[in-house]
C-alpha cells in the first residue's frame, strides 16, 4: 500500500486540503457503515454468516483504506493542486439546471424538461451563435426523447 | 350511473361515433358530463396493464398476451407497462396512486402475500381489489434420476433418519417453494435446511450438477430434464395430476395434504366501481374463452384455475395468514 | 445435416438478411445510448417478434444481441459514457485513446476485437456447447465464490496512480452492492425504507452516474476537452496490419475468457471484460500503458464482451436454462412460438438451432459490416461543439437513467452518483474499482453464503470443491503477481541508486 507514494521530493510542500477532507469524509463514512453493519439482524439458516457478516468486513477494510490514506495524505504523498475547485461553480451550476428540471417534471413533463435543461447547459459554455446553438440543442433533444424513447421505445414518460 | 343505456345496445361502431362526437362536443364547451358518458362503456380510452416485473420473465409473457387478447377479443386498447422493483412493490404503488377507475390494471403474482408477510410491500391486501387468477404454477420435489429416492415417503423417512442429511434447495428465500417444503416438514416430521437460488434456472443448473440433492421447483423450470428423464418428480403440490405431467404423482395421493400454487392473475386498485369491474370481468370471459387462450396455457405449461373476485380474494387472504405463520417459524420474521 | 442446410437457407434468405440487419442497426444504437443495454433492447423487440417465425425471430434478436453488447463500446470510447455494463471497462483505455486524437483507431481495434469475440463464441457454441454445458454444471456456489474473487484481484489493476484509492473505491462498490433485500436472510440492508432499493442500488444508475453525468459537468467546468479533438480524423474503420499484430494475442485471450465466462449464469459478460482486461495486462511487456490508451487495454475487454454471447446462449440451447437476463427473454420469445428450448430441440427443431447456431457467428459479421459503415458517421459526434456534447450526455443520461425501470427515483440516484464520481476524478480516484466492486459484491456475498449454508457451515467446502480451489489459487497468483513485479522494480531502482 505505500509502493505508490510518488518520492517525496516531487510532493507539495503545502497539506493537500482536499485530500484531507476526502480522507476525513471516507473515515466517516466507513465508521458510519461499520455501526449500521453491527446493527443487522444475525441470520437464521444453519451455517449462514448472516446479513451483517459481509458488510461488518467491508466496513473494517474500508476503515483500514480510510486510515492508510489520512496517514499517506499527512506524509505528504499527495500534492496539492492548486485551484482545484476554483471552477466547481460551473459543474455546479450545469448539474443544477437538470436537478431544478428534474423538479419541474410535474409540470413540464419529463421530455420538455430536459430538453429545457439541455438548452441551458450549453449557455455554460462560449463559443459562436449562443443561442442559436441552445436552440437547436432543446429541439433536439426535445424531438429524441419523444420521437426514440417515448414512441419507439414505448417509455411511459412522466 | 346507467345514464344512457341505450348505446351499448347499438351497433359498435355507430355507438364509438356517437360518444366521440358527444366527448368531442362536451370538451368544446367544457361541460362536465363527461364521467357519466365514460362509465356507459369501459373502457373509453386505453387500459394500460401494469406488469409488476420486467420485460421477458412469465409474467410479462402472460400480461402480453393477455394485452393482446384483450385487444382483439374484447375491443380494448392496451398498453404493457413494466414497472419491476421492490418486490412488486414499486408496480403495486403505481397502481394505487393512480385514480381507482379501471384504467390502470395490476398484471401481478401469489409472490404478494409473501411480499406483504415479509413486510417487503407496504400495501394491505384491502388495497386492491383481486379480479381473477388465470394462471397457476405447482411446485414439485424434484431429485436427480441417479438418486435412490422413488417417493416423498422415501424423502421424509430419509430426512427423519438423518436430519438435515440431504441438501434440499430452489428459488429464492422464504418464498413459495421453501414454503411447500415447511408443509412437507411439519406433516412428515423432519428437520430440513433450505438452500436460496436467486433465479429459478440456477436451480436445474444446481440439481444437474449435483450442487444439491433435491429441489422444490416449478416443473416447467426443468421442464427439458423432467422430459428427459434427468428429473425424477417425487410429488407435485396439485389436488389432482397435471394434464402436463401424467405420470408424475402428486402429494395428496401419496398421504401429504400439501397442495398449493403460484398464481398469476389481475387486480384493481380498492374502490374501483363494481361496474367497471364487471366489464372487465366480461372481458377476462371473452379472453379466458377463446381459443387461442386456451392454446397459449397449453403451450407455456399453465394451470388455468380462473378464480374469481371473491375465491380469488379469499384464497389469498388465507395464503397470507399461513405464510405469516411459516415466515416466523422459519425465522424471516421475529 | 438437413437441418443446417435448412437453416442456412433461412439466414441467407432475403427475410433474414433483412432482420440481421435490422438488428445489428437497432443494437449499435441501443447500446450506444446509455443505460438502454441488450436486455432493455430485447424486450422492446419482443411485441415485434410474435409474428415472426421462430427463426426469423431468433436471428433478429441474435443480431440485436451481438451488437448491442458491441454499441456500449462506441459511446465508451468517444464519449467516455459506456452504454451498458460491460463496456466500462473499454472506456478507461479507449477514451485515453480517443483524447490523444486516436478515435478512429479506438473504433477500428473494438469493432475488430468484437467481431472477432464474437465470431470466436459463437463457433465454441457451435462445436462444443455440450462439453462447455457440462462444464457449467461443474461450478456449485464455492465455485462461484471464487470465480467473483478471482474477478476482483483485478482492481488493482485498476487503481492506477494510488492504490490506495483503489482500494477505497472497491471498498464503496461492495459496499454499495450490500444495499437491498439479504440473498439468504430476505432481510432489507441499508434500503432507509425506500422499497425502489430492495433490489440493490441499480447498478446502471452507478454506471451512468459515475461515468456519463461526471463527464458531463466536467466538461461544463473545463469548457473543453483535454486535447482538441478538433483534428480527429474520422476515416474507415479496417484495422492496420501494426494494430492487428500488437492486439491479436489479447483478442485471442479475450475471447476464450469470455466464452468460459459466458456459460456462467449470472457471471456473463460483467465480469468477463476486466478478468480479460487484466489477463491481458498481466502479459504485457507495457503495463504501465494500460489506462493511458493501450491498443490492448481495448481489444482484449472487447473481445471478451461479445465472445460471451455465444457463452450465454450454452446453457440455454443444451440445458434449456437461460444463463442471463437477455437470453431469458429470448427463452420467453421461444416459449411464445411454443418451443420449449433444451437438448430434446436438437431433434425436434433443427432448423431453429442451426439458425441459431450460425446465427450468431454471421451477426458478428453483420455487426463488422453495419460498423464499418456506421461508425465513421457516429463517430463524428465528436466534433460537436463541446457544450452541445456536454447537455447531450446529460440528457440521454437522465432518459437512459429512467429507462433502467421507468422510475424518477433512478433518475435521482443517478445524479447523485454523478456528483460523486465527478468529486472522484477531481481527486483522482479512479471509478472503474466502484463498478467493478458493485458487479461482483453479490456474486461473493450471496454464493459464500450459500456455499456455507450447504456446507452447514463447514468452510472447507471452498478447498474441497476444485473449481473452487483452482480459481482461488487464480486469485492469490494475480495478487502476487503485480507485487513481486513491484517488488522487483523497486530493488532495482536501489540498486542503480546504490
Amino acid at each position: 500500500m505505500s509502493g505508490d507514494a510518488p518520492s517525496p521530493s516531487q510532493a507539495d510542500r503545502t497539506r493537500p486540503v482536499s485530500e484531507l477532507v476526502a480522507g476525513a469524509v471516507c473515515l466517516a463514512a466507513s465508521v458510519a457503515f461499520l455501526v449500521a453493519a453491527r446493527a443487522l439482524p444475525e441470520g437464521h439458516s444453519s451455517g449462514d454468516v448472516g446479513p451483517g457478516a459481509l458488510p461488518l468486513q467491508i466496513g473494517i477494510f474500508a476503515l483500514v483504506c480510510s486510515l492508510a490514506y489520512l496517514g499517506l495524505t499527512l506524509r505528504g504523498s499527495f500534492a496539492a493542486v492548486p485551484g482545484q475547485f476554483a471552477q466547481s461553480h460551473r459543474a455546479g451550476l450545469a448539474l443544477g439546471i437538470f436537478v431544478l428540471a428534474l423538479v419541474a417534471v410535474p409540470w413540464l413533463g419529463l421530455a420538455l424538461a430536459i430538453a429545457l435543461a439541455s438548452a441551458l447547459t450549453t449557455l455554460l459554455f462560449d463559443g459562436p451563435h449562443r443561442l442559436l446553438r441552445a436552440v437547436a440543442t432543446g429541439v433536439g433533444i426535445w424531438l429524441i426523447a419523444v420521437l426514440l424513447f417515448q414512441m419507439l421505445l414505448g417509455l411511459p414518460m412522466p | 350511473m346507467n345514464a344512457r343505456p341505450s348505446e351499448t345496445t347499438g351497433p359498435r361502431r355507430i355507438a364509438a361515433f356517437v360518444r366521440n362526437a358527444v366527448a368531442a362536443v362536451c370538451l368544446a364547451a367544457g361541460a362536465m358530463a363527461l364521467p357519466q358518458i365514460a362509465a356507459a362503456e369501459f373502457p373509453e380510452k386505453p387500459v394500460t396493464l401494469v406488469v409488476w416485473s420486467g420485460a421477458g420473465g412469465t409474467l410479462d409473457t402472460y400480461g402480453r398476451k393477455l394485452a393482446e387478447l384483450l385487444e382483439r377479443e374484447g375491443g380494448w386498447t392496451v398498453k404493457v407497462d413494466n414497472r419491476p422493483g421492490g418486490s412488486g412493490a414499486v408496480g403495486l404503488s403505481q397502481i394505487v396512486t393512480q385514480p381507482a377507475d379501471g384504467y390502470s390494471i395490476l398484471v401481478l403474482t401469489g409472490t404478494l402475500t409473501f411480499g406483504i408477510a415479509q413486510g417487503l410491500i407496504p400495501f394491505k391486501l384491502e388495497d386492491l381489489r383481486l379480479l381473477r387468477a388465470m394462471q397457476s404454477e405447482p411446485s414439485s420435489l424434484a431429485v436427480a434420476k441417479d438418486s435412490p429416492l422413488q417417493s416423498v415417503d422415501d424423502f421424509v423417512a430419509y430426512m427423519k433418519e438423518n436430519p438435515n442429511g440431504l441438501k434440499v434447495g430452489g428459488h429464492s428465500s422464504g418464498g413459495f417453494h421453501q414454503y411447500m417444503l415447511y408443509q412437507m416438514m411439519q406433516q412428515g416430521g423432519f428437520e430440513s435446511g433450505w438452500i436460496p437460488h436467486d433465479a429459478s434456472g440456477k436451480v436445474t443448473l444446481a440439481l444437474l450438477g449435483d450442487h444439491i440433492d433435491a429441489a422444490m421447483m416449478t416443473p416447467s423450470t426443468g421442464l427439458s430434464q423432467v422430459q428427459s428423464g434427468d428429473f425424477r418428480l417425487l410429488g407435485v403440490t396439485t389436488a389432482e395430476r397435471s394434464p402436463f405431467l401424467p405420470d408424475a404423482p402428486t402429494f395428496k395421493e401419496q398421504g401429504y395434504d400439501i397442495e398449493g400454487a403460484i398464481w398469476r392473475g389481475i387486480a384493481v386498485k380498492a374502490g374501483t366501481p363494481d361496474d367497471v369491474v364487471a366489464s372487465i370481468q366480461t372481458a377476462i370471459d371473452k379472453v379466458t374463452a377463446s381459443e387461442e387462450w386456451k392454446t397459449f396455457q397449453q403451450e407455456q405449461f399453465q394451470d388455468s384455475p380462473n378464480w374469481g373476485e371473491a375465491e380469488f380474494t379469499e384464497r389469498t387472504r388465507k395464503d397470507l395468514e399461513a405464510q405469516a405463520e411459516f415466515l416466523k417459524s422459519a425465522g424471516f420474521l421475529q | 445435416m438437413d437441418g443446417i442446410i435448412q437453416s442456412l437457407g433461412v439466414i441467407f434468405s432475403l427475410s433474414g438478411i433483412a432482420v440481421l440487419l435490422i438488428g445489428a442497426l437497432l443494437g449499435m444504437v441501443i447500446g450506444a445510448l446509455p443505460g438502454l443495454g441488450p436486455s432493455i433492447g430485447l424486450s422492446l423487440l419482443i411485441p415485434f417478434t410474435y409474428t415472426m417465425s421462430p427463426e426469423l425471430s431468433m436471428l433478429l434478436m441474435i443480431s440485436l444481441y451481438t451488437s448491442a453488447e458491441y454499441g456500449g463500446s462506441i459511446s465508451a470510447i468517444l464519449l467516455s459514457t459506456p452504454g451498458t455494463a460491460a463496456a466500462a471497462a473499454t472506456a478507461i483505455d479507449g477514451y485515453a485513446m480517443a483524447q490523444k486524437g486516436k478515435a478512429n483507431e479506438a473504433i477500428s481495434i473494438s469493432l475488430t476485437a468484437s467481431t472477432v469475440g464474437g465470431v470466436l463464441g459463437g463457433l465454441a457454441l457451435l462445436l462444443l456447447a455440450m462439453p462447455l454445458a457440462s462444464l457449467a454444471l461443474q461450478f456449485g456456489p464455492a465455485g462461484y465464490f471464487a470465480v467473483g474473487l478471482f474477478g476482483l484481484t483485478s482492481v488493482a489493476a485498476l487503481a492506477g496512480g494510488s492504490l490506495v484509492k483503489g482500494l477505497l473505491g472497491a471498498g464503496l462498490g461492495l459496499a454499495l452492492a450490500t444495499v437491498g433485500i439479504d440473498p439468504i436472510a430476505g432481510t432489507p440492508r441499508f434500503t432507509f425504507g425506500q422499497f425502489e432499493l430492495y433490489e440493490g442500488v441499480p447498478f446502471l444508475a452507478a454506471l451512468i452516474g459515475l461515468f456519463a453525468v461526471s463527464e458531463a459537468i466536467s466538461l461544463a467546468e473545463k469548457q473543453a476537452r483535454k486535447k482538441p479533438l478538433g483534428k480527429t480524423r474520422v476515416g474507415h474503420v479496417f484495422l492496420s496490419l501494426g494494430l492487428w499484430k500488437e492486439t491479436w494475442r489479447s483478442m485471442l485471450s479475450g475471447s476464450v475468457i469470455g466464452t468460459l465466462l459466458g456459460i456462467l449464469p449470472g457471471v456473463g459478460g460483467n465480469i468477463a471484460c476486466w478478468v480479460a482486461r487484466d489477463y491481458a495486462r498481466a502479459r504485457d511487456k507495457n503495463p504501465e500503458e494500460y489506462g493511458k490508451g493501450a491498443a490492448n487495454g481495448i481489444a482484449a475487454p472487447e473481445a471478451s464482451n461479445n465472445a460471451t454471447v455465444g457463452g450465454a446462449l450454452v446453457p440455454l440451447l443444451a440445458l434449456g436454462v437461460p444463463g442471463s437476463p437477455t437470453t431469458a427473454i429470448m427463452m420467453g420469445a421461444l416459449i411464445m412460438h411454443g418451443l420449449h428450448p433444451g437438448p430434446q430441440l436438437f431433434t425436434e427443431e433443427p432448423t431453429l438451432v442451426y439458425a441459431i447456431l450460425f446465427g450468431v457467428i454471421i451477426a458478428s459479421l453483420v455487426q463488422y459490416l453495419v460498423g464499418s459503415l456506421f461508425l465513421p458517421i457516429m463517430a463524428r459526434t465528436v466534433l460537436l461543439p463541446e457544450g452541445v456534447i456536454a447537455a447531450g450526455i446529460m440528457a440521454f443520461a437522465v432518459l437512459g437513467a429512467f429507462a433502467i425501470r421507468n422510475l424518477m427515483f433512478d433518475v435521482w440516484l443517478t445524479l447523485g452518483f454523478g456528483l460523486l464520481g465527478y468529486v472522484m476524478k477531481k481527486l483522482s480516484f479512479p471509478v472503474a474499482p466502484v463498478i467493478l466492486a458493485m458487479v461482483l459484491g453479490y456474486l461473493i456475498e450471496s454464493n459464500y453464503r450459500t456455499a456455507l449454508v450447504s456446507s452447514r457451515g463447514d468452510y472447507m467446502i471452498f478447498l474441497t470443491d476444485p473449481i473452487s480451489v483452482l480459481f482461488l489459487i487464480l486469485s492469490l497468483i494475480s495478487i502476487m503477481v503485480p507485487i513481486r513485479r513491484a517488488w522487483r522494480a523497486r530493488r532495482a531502482a536501489s540498486h542503480s541508486a546504490a
